[in-house]
């Protein structure tokens, strides 16, 4: 059964037996296999329950009605832009459906680094097959592969550089594009459409416009989750909801994750909570083509390519490097990563179709923390905390530098950054002033689609926040199964690593 | 020039929207040549005329803040004539600025009281910012990216909001050859 927040007229008191709070990859996964299992389940979500028909691929109707914040929550240095789904599906609905698994190289760095053993190639294997069958991962159709990919893919192989056609979780594709904004065509394979509906056929009840806002220990080692019905859209608080349970599931981000366990008072003894932020921060670069040579990026799958030739993952570090990858399907934000304004900007407009455009993708290290306040009726704002390494901006504008190359190589007349002082390079010869490239709060915008790390997975309170069972430390029957376990960036894609730690956890809780 | 307060300056700092909304519920005193302090304390351009429309959100001199604004973002003229006058855009930014984030869409306002009051000095104009000349808006405009910080993140704001839901309107993509949604009817 799926209850929306807006048929709930009453405060209401439940009682489950697994508590899964949150939707998304982690979530979704998580209350299937339980529910499968003949597990009493209850998922709540915070976001509205919205299905094909009202993806109007407008995006001053999708980003309010599907994203956290409407796509605007940042960083509080206001330099990256930390985009979220929020809704029934979570990120599944509105990520650009890439799928990639953990590399073997961050895998080892994070047996050696943080002890956790237990999770090998071989311990994920069968994760994986279940997770890759279930949403039907595969390689992208060549006919999907737009001009604004289909570039990245011609030029890295003329230059010698190693690019592929990516894996995705579709399924029907019909190349509309706006993956970004939902899909009005059921053919992106997030848990809305598999692991959810599966779950609620399995006898798990989901509730959307839900709000968990703390857990409290009950009658030992069972908990109350206290919950809030909120007003979709506002979000603002409408009734009160309970839900008792044995067992809490937190899939709620690495944003959000940790907010509830800090105000439920249990972050006592867990000193890297909130802590070891990753934000994987994506910078855009436009390209300008001549006028007959038509880009139109917002059609056939926006992100398809990776050029991955200086991608550079060890053992040591985890992923490192960088990637190219094309992204389109909304034209707002492409636009708004063209420099300047006024006239001149607006040659940027008429060139629309010729404009591509590319994201530079540098994996970081942990390097953020959040922190949160509540305002009275328990709504939460993150404050987001985030330091750039200085051997990240160099990785960055090494990054910058061969994007540049790659674009001019494919004939790119210009080349802008996502830096509203930094004029468009005009030539090869202009690269040597990305050197001079500030990164600087209120001049660049970068996005972030995969945030991580928050309660990561390690061998005791001291280097980490849940086990290698994904329980949280020294708390009985509370588990954590979304991106902020990753001890690192798992992978420059996220949800199907999210979904794999999930099936991997689930199956080990149902067998203890 | 009006000093911001410092408690403002800080929430400044912090450079989200979510933190501008502090500045829109901060009283300023009037004293800017060739404006008037309106109703709700904001500073307009003496003698403005502009048609106001009916508002969902913002208040009359808000929107006329914000109408200078997005003229000055996108302005009549250059690569096509189409421009943010001619299709309201403000009107436009207004009757979605309801359905945004509280704190954004408050945090807003407070980044349109900066533009309209704060901003000019950086360019050396005493006048608030929708009595100012198009050039000298522009040069504001500049001054705001050239300064970084705070006044840059307000910019980038504005430019967002401007951008955003201009080239999104359907009137403005013959302009830009953008096709528009791909709704197909028999696929769904």
């Amino acid at each position: 059964m799926i209850v929306q927040g807006h048929d709930i007229t009453g405060p209401r008191s439940l009682r489950t037996h697994t508590l899964v709070v949150g939707s998304g990859s982690g979530g979704g996964v998580a209350a299937y296999h339980l529910a499968e299992a003949g597990v009493d389940t209850i998922v709540v979500e915070e976001g509205g329950y919205h299905v094909a028909s009202e993806f109007n691929q407008r995006e001053e109707d999708m980003y309010p009605m599907l994203y956290r914040s409407g796509g605007q929550q940042m960083t509080s240095d206001g330099m990256i832009n930390v985009m979220q789904g929020s809704c029934y599906g979570g990120g599944t609905v509105i990520n650009v459906s890439d799928a990639f698994d953990i590399p073997s190289e961050v895998l080892a760095h994070w047996q050696r680094t943080y002890g956790t053993s237990e999770w090998t190639e071989k311990s994920l294997e069968a994760p994986y097959r279940r997770v890759h069958r279930n949403v039907n991962v595969k390689r992208i159709n060549k006919s999907l592969v737009n001009r604004n990919n289909g570039l990245l893919l011609e030029t890295a192989q003329k230059l010698g550089w190693s690019a592929e056609v990516m894996h995705s979780n579709r399924k029907g594709c019909v190349g509309s594009g706006y993956c970004l904004l939902g899909c009005a065509y059921d053919a992106r394979l997030g848990t809305n459409l598999t692991y959810l509906p599966w779950a609620v056929e399995k006898g798990a009840d989901v509730y959307t416009d839900v709000r968990c806002d703390r857990l409290e220990r009950i009658n030992g080692s069972s908990w109350r989750a206290h919950c809030t019905v909120v007003q979709r859209g506002l979000r603002t608080a409408r009734l009160p909801l309970t839900i008792d349970c044995e067992r809490v599931v937190l899939a709620a981000s690495a944003i959000f994750t940790p907010a509830i366990l800090l105000r439920s008072g249990l972050g006592d003894g867990l000193p890297q909570l909130g802590r070891n932020l990753t934000l994987q921060p994506q910078l855009g670069l436009v390209g300008r083509f001549d006028e007959g040579d038509e880009i139109v990026h917002w059609r056939g799958a926006p992100q398809s390519v990776e050029v991955d030739e200086f991608a550079d993952n060890s053992v040591e570090r985890g992923l490192g490097g960088f990637r190219l990858e094309g992204i389109g399907g909304a034209i707002g934000p492409v636009m708004i990563m063209t420099p300047g304004f006024g006239r001149e900007h607006k040659r940027f407009g008429k060139y629309m179709r010729n404009l591509s455009a590319t994201l530079l993708l540098v994996p970081d290290q942990p390097s953020g923390a959040v922190s949160y306040q509540w305002a009275e009726d328990g709504r939460v704002t993150p404050k987001i905390d985030y330091v750039m390494q200085d051997e990240w901006k160099q990785r960055l504008k090494a990054g910058m530098r061969r994007g540049a190359e790659l674009l001019f190589a494919a004939g790119a007349r210009e080349v802008a950054f996502a830096n509203q002082a930094f004029p468009p390079l005009r030539s090869p010869d202009d690269l040597s002033r990305i050197a001079d490239f500030r990164i600087e709060p209120g001049l660049v915008t970068f996005n972030s689609a995969h945030n991580q790390s928050t309660c990561r997975m390690g061998t005791s309170p001291a280097n980490s926040v849940v086990d290698q069972n994904l329980k949280v430390h020294g708390l009985e029957n509370v588990y954590v199964m979304d991106g902020s376990i990753m001890p690192t960036s798992a992978a420059t894609h996220t949800m199907i690593p999210i979904m794999a730690a999930a099936d991997f956890a689930v199956h080990r809780m149902l067998q203890s | 020039m009006n000093q911001i307060p410092e408690m403002t300056r800080r929430v400044f700092l912090n450079q989200t929207l979510q933190a501008l909304g502090a500045a829109a519920a901060i009283p300023l005193a009037a004293c800017t040549v060739g404006s008037v302090k309106s109703s709700t304390g904001m500073l307009v351009k003496t003698g403005s005329a502009a048609e106001i429309p009916p508002l969902d959100f913002l208040t009359p001199d808000q929107y006329v803040a914000l109408e200078s604004v997005t003229d000055t973002m996108i302005p009549r003229g250059g690569a096509f004539e189409l421009g943010a006058r001619d299709v309201g855009l403000a009107a436009r930014i207004d009757s979605h600025l309801p359905r945004l984030d509280p704190a954004v869409a408050q945090g807003f306002r407070g980044a349109l009281v900066f533009v309209e009051q704060q901003a000019p000095s950086l360019a050396g104009k005493a006048a608030p910012f929708s009595g100012l000349s198009e050039e000298e808006r522009t040069a504001v405009c500049n001054a705001m990216l050239q300064a970084g910080g705070l006044p840059a993140g307000v910019f980038m704001a504005m430019k967002f909001f401007s951008l955003s839901y201009f080239y999104t309107l359907d009137a403005t993509w013959k302009y830009t050859g953008y096709d528009g949604p791909m709704l197909l009817e028999d696929s769904r």
